[in-house]
This record gives structure tokens, sequence and C-alpha cells, in this order.
């Protein structure tokens, strides 16, 4: 099974490049630091409400990027709230998070690693698809969640919620799709407390990229 | 966390009191569970008593209301105290399942 952020990268990974172009890469650490809170959520290591975060089990889930960010969070303050912590770990962990999904969809089949030289120095690592089946595999369970009228399982809700915040919904529907699912976007993405955050903390990153241009 | 209820044929009044939280909602999510699998179609949930919800108590009532709907059945909600609606409203609940200011309001919809 996929992570969350495991889900995401696939998801966005653009297929012929083998790399991942359409995020700015601070939307990109924002997304990676809510798919691992979502997953801790899910595992029942942290709980949220729309105010603050807090760990309710410290024992370790066996997957490292988990753990690693499951250990940070520990001696976090409780009055800290969700966006402090999507910041934080967008700062401290997302890097890490992106460096682990990518190596764990290779450890698993789903991408193939080839290492280049950009401009015959710099290292460039590219990731391109081995194999359809996980990306059509979730493209289908997440089209049936969005066109669909019953009510998604809860990690398909999550997955929802975190696509449409870093806008990588596109990748899922057609164009003539998108305005007749708009309505269940929004339904799903709300439903999820740690998504609509997430949604904010990327609208603000955007918004700072965008000053300079206003300027 | 306490859940109690009461039924009458596929009817059940659920209610629940306290924290529905991290730490109450593996054993929410069991009763309520119980609940479905011993017949329970429509179910009315009082909130007058439940104090506190988090992310962790959204989930419970969401994989509740799915296996209710996907069963053909009705779920309702009421009853809710402030810092509760809330919660409810933010995450915007009302769009799954109908949510009233009271219990018997919920009962009755329930009841059909």
């Amino acid at each position: 099974m996929l992570t969350f952020a495991e889900e995401i990268v696939l998801l966005a990974l653009d297929e012929k490049e083998g790399v991942i172009t359409e995020l700015p890469h601070q939307a990109l650490h924002a997304a990676m630091s809510g798919a691992v809170l979502m997953e801790l959520c899910l595992l029942n290591r942290v709980d949220v409400d729309a105010k603050q975060m807090k760990v309710v089990d410290t024992t370790p889930t066996g997957e490292p990027i988990l753990d690693a960010v499951l250990k940070d969070l520990q001696g976090s303050h409780p009055e800290h709230t969700l966006a402090y912590w999507l910041n934080r770990m967008a700062g401290h962990h997302a890097h890490e998070i992106l460096r682990l999904s990518f190596t764990g969809l290779v450890r698993k089949g789903v991408l193939r690693e080839e290492k280049h030289r950009f401009l015959w120095v710099f290292p460039d690592r590219r990731y391109p698809r081995l194999n359809d089946r996980e990306f059509i595999e979730v493209r289908a369970r997440l089209r049936q969640a969005l066109l669909g009228t019953d009510i998604p399982e809860v990690r398909d809700i999550v997955l929802v919620s975190l696509l449409n915040a870093c806008r990588l919904i596109p990748r899922i529907l057609a164009d003539d799709e998108l305005p007749r699912a708009h309505a269940r976007i929004a339904q799903l993405s709300r439903l999820d407390l740690i998504g609509q955050a997430l949604a904010q903390s990327i609208r603000e990153i955007e918004f700072a990229l965008s000053l300079p241009m206003m300027l | 966390m306490i859940i109690t209820h009461t039924r009458q044929d596929a009817l059940a009044l659920v209610r629940i009191e306290g924290r529905l939280d991290a730490a109450a909602a593996p054993a929410a999510e069991k009763q309520l569970t119980d609940l479905f699998a011993a017949g329970a179609r429509a179910v009315a949930l009082d909130g007058s008593a439940l104090e506190y919800i988090s992310s962790a108590g959204l989930r419970v009532l969401l994989s509740l209301t799915k296996k209710i709907k996907a069963a053909g059945g009705r779920i309702a909600l009421g009853g809710l105290q402030p810092q509760v609606k809330e919660i409810i409203e933010i995450a915007g609940f009302s769009s799954i399942m109908p949510v009233f200011a009271s219990a018997e309001e919920a009962r009755r919809v329930c009841a059909g």
C-alpha cells in the first residue's frame, strides 16, 4: 500500500520528464507535510481540532519518516496550531519526506530512478514510471470518489483534500469533468480539518510567491 | 466517553457523552459498528452531552454514516453544544447528514 505522500508524488509526477514540474517547491513541501500529518492522524498518533494539534500516542509506527516527525511533534506545545506545524514541518522535514517518498516508490516497483548530470556537473534525478498499475488504481479510486455520490472511504476523502489543496485534481479528472465535480470536491475537501489548514497554507504560499510579480 | 443507546426495531437513539477524540475513537467505532451489525439502520445521534469532538471523532461519525447510507438507512444528528456544533459546521458535516437543533428532531426524522 502506498502512503499519502507517495500517492501525491505519483500523481504529481510528469510522466514524460519523470520529475515534479507544476507545483512550486514550497507548495509541494506543504503538501508533503500535510500528507504525513494525515497519515499520523489515521494511525491515531496525533489528533487535531479546528484550533490545535496534539500527540496522543508516541508508539513508533515502523515507517522511518512518520517516526521522525512523530518524535519532533512530541516536544510540541499543546497550543501550537495546525498551521504552525504545517509550516514547521515544511521547513524541517518536507525535503526528507519527498526523498523517502521517491525511495519508497522505487522500492515498491512503481518508479525507477535515473541519475543524470545537469550541465554535466549538477546531479539530477528523474523517476519515470516503471509500471502504470498503481497510478491507474489510485486515479480510478479517486475518480470514483469525485464522480460518484456515495460517501468515499476515509483515506480517499483525505487524499482528495490533499490533492485539492495542492491543485492536483486536474490530474484525476478531464477538463469537462471538473465543473460538474466542483461542488463534490469542495464537499469532500472540507470534511478533513488538516486538508483545510493545508489549503490555507498553500494559498498563503502562493500569495507570497505572487508578491514580487505584483510589485 | 460513554455511548448508550435505546433500540426500537431498526431505529436506534444513540447518546454520546463526554469527549469523542483519538483516545475514545476506537471504542466508539466498535460500539457503533456493533450497533450497525445488530441491524440498526435508522440512527439518531443525540449530541446534547457531547462536550468535544476532534478529527478522530469526526472520522467515527463519517464511517458510521457511510455504512448506514450504503445500507439505504437514515442517520441524523441533533442537540449539539455550541463548541461541537462549531466543529461540525467547519467540517461541513451537514452535507452528509442532517443536523438538527434537538435530538428529538433527529429521532423524528430517523423514525420516518
